[in-house]
């Protein structure tokens, strides 16, 4: 008896906790229009984001402004952008809030660009093909 | 000390005015990298410690033996002018007196054509050599030091390079070319070759919105109350050129406006505000068709009234679109198809704005054509003209102390807009059942279906869309 006693204490304590299906925030797997969405105060609706390119310098490089180009992974050119080798920086520009790598080239260096949250980091480096080192 | 004599060198440099230097010791690499981003070029060459002749490291070329596969190391272009001289130390690893060890010193011109040697040194023994002789000519050329020989084994080893009358003139973010081959007509600073604008030096590139993809702003235009969420009330289509000088400063933005559809009862107009460019920052505005009179402009063209930039495409959609019927325009599935012209705005700067300010866009629709009736996208602030009165009415939610605007109790939008395209449903279909993905984006808070307004396999319901 003692433990059906516990059983039911614990499902109305569980119950109790459980959110409201029906109050904002809790998702509606079942929507058959637009009324019946459950969406956070928090969400803007926008389907950008301003993304930050952080430019890291190379040691001992030249100050001579250069032209550095931002594309997304189709192709499209979203900045154009002169910088120098020579300091640290960074760029912003809005991208659709779905890009989640850039393609960045500056001079003979293309590298691909993860883009974490807003954030993505470019250093300039080539990568190079070391098979002619022995 | 090696870095106290650079520095003692290069201030006499200074204080006696005499011509620049370039020099390289090689010691703040943990590899060659970052040199070759500075369009230095090693061939079988790297930049190590191991058996470096000063400071913390050197240049240490392959294995040199071979009389044809010369193990190099190739300055960036440099201008030699006159009187330049060539400083610098070597030495080969392993030396033994049967084996053939040669280092010379070649200039390579602007078409890749190696002189004849300028400096040639034999080996006798493994013991640091300087080299300093004098270059003899002028011009733009790399300086390339080459190892050699045969037998054996044996690398090659440079450090303390000094080339005395020479500046670096080679330019990393063109593909290392020399500055010389890349003329610059209009003198920005930005090579023609890269320069979109090369007789303007006021211009140098071109950036546009979206990627150059057209993007669009969807309204529903019942604000303040709420509407039918088919999102076509008024769907505009938008492309912005930003044209920015050598300075990354946009200085002119060219704007277009397609109307793609008018899935409304009343005849609205459409504005855009540029909210991180102040009004004063602009010299003049073109391109706006105005014909009802309740728009007014300043001077510059943009609108009176205003803290920031605002230009009003057009006050009233009739005078943009060309119907063949119906009540609504591009709404209807089986309809015959109007078309818009195209609105081309054109924004001059006075005061360059970065891209991302220029490119902080907040579109809102004027209703019915009262000025004060904005709808705007969700937490996107009103112009200085609207009329706040109506914030909190109806199924309007907006509270302006706490920066939430035009969203209902249920946190639901009267305008989205996407980064292309935007294929917008019939009349009255809810864009719960077009997009497919569209209900899990909204309640993930973005998190899902970040591409849901993109054509992929089950994105899209073909039969709900216009």
């Amino acid at each position: 008896m003692k433990k059906i006693f516990l059983a039911l204490a614990l499902g109305f304590a569980v119950a109790s906790c459980q959110k409201d299906a029906s109050g904002p925030g809790a998702v509606n797997n079942n929507v058959e229009n637009f009324t019946q969405l459950k969406v956070a105060d928090s969400f803007d609706w926008s389907t950008t984001k301003k993304i930050t390119l952080n430019l890291e310098k190379v040691v001992n490089a030249t100050n001579r402004p250069s032209l550095l180009t931002v594309k997304d992974t189709e192709g499209h050119t979203l900045i154009k952008q002169m910088v120098r080798m020579d300091q640290d920086g960074s760029i912003d520009f809005v991208a659709p809030s779905k890009t989640k790598t850039l393609e960045v080239t500056y001079g003979i260096t293309t590298k691909e660009v993860s883009v974490t949250g807003t954030q993505g980091t470019f250093d300039f480096l080539p990568v190079l093909d070391d098979s002619d080192l022995d | 000390m090696k870095k106290i004599s650079y520095i003692t060198a290069l201030l006499a440099l200074t204080l006696t005015g005499a011509k620049a230097q370039f020099s390289e010791n090689f010691d703040a690499y943990n590899n060659r990298n970052p040199l070759v981003a500075n369009c230095w070029e090693f061939w079988g060459t790297d930049v190590k410690s191991n058996d470096k002749i000063n400071g913390a490291k050197s240049t240490r070329s392959g294995q040199a033996t071979s009389m044809t596969n010369k193990k190099q190391v190739r300055t960036p272009y440099l201008d030699i002018q006159a009187g330049a001289t060539v400083t610098f130390t070597h030495k080969i690893s392993r030396y033994r007196s049967q084996d053939t060890r040669i280092l010379d010193v070649v200039l390579v011109d602007t078409d890749g054509n190696e002189s004849s040697p300028i400096y040639t040194h034999t080996y006798s023994s493994g013991s640091v050599v300087t080299a300093s002789f004098n270059v003899g000519t002028t011009g733009i050329y790399r300086v390339a030091m080459q190892h050699y020989g045969s037998g054996g084994q044996g690398r090659g080893h440079i450090d303390d390079l000094v080339i005395t009358n020479a500046t670096y003139a080679s330019d990393p973010g063109n593909n290392c070319l020399p500055v010389v081959s890349n003329p610059d007509a209009d003198n920005d600073g930005v090579a023609d070759n890269q320069d979109e604008y090369p007789n303007d030096p006021a211009r140098a590139f071109n950036t546009f919105s979206n990627g150059g993809t057209y993007g669009t702003v969807a309204f529903e235009d019942l604000w303040p109350s709420q509407g039918d969420y088919d999102f076509n009330d008024l769907i505009v289509d938008y492309r912005l050129q930003y044209i920015s000088n050598a300075s990354n400063e946009v200085v002119e933005i060219k704007a277009k406006y397609y109307v793609r559809a008018v899935g409304a009862g009343v005849i609205n107009g459409f504005g855009m505000e540029f909210p991180s460019i102040p009004v004063a920052s602009v010299s003049n505005v073109s391109g706006g068709v105005l014909s009802d009179n309740y728009i007014s402009l300043s001077g510059n063209g943009a609108e009176a009234g205003q803290t920031n930039l605002v230009v009003i495409p057009f006050d009233n959609v009739e005078g943009v679109i060309n119907r063949v019927g119906g009540a609504f325009y591009n709404t209807e599935a089986g309809t015959q198809e109007g078309i818009s012209d195209t609105v081309n705005m054109t924004i001059s700067l006075s005061t360059g704005a970065t891209l991302a300010e220029a490119s902080d866009l907040n579109p809102f629709l004027i209703k019915d054509r009262v000025r004060g009736q904005e709808i705007h996208l969700a937490d996107h602030a009103p112009t200085d003209l609207a009329n706040t009165a109506l914030f909190g009415t109806m199924d309007d939610d907006s509270n302006i102390g706490s920066g939430r605007y035009y969203k209902t109790e249920n946190n639901f939008p009267w305008a989205i807009m996407l980064p292309q395209k935007f294929e917008y449903p019939t009349e009255k279909t809810d864009i719960v059942t077009a997009h497919t993905k569209f209900a899990s984006w909204a309640q993930s808070v973005g998190a899902s279906f970040a591409d849901w307004y993109t054509d992929q396999t089950g994105y899209r319901t073909p039969s709900n869309l216009y």
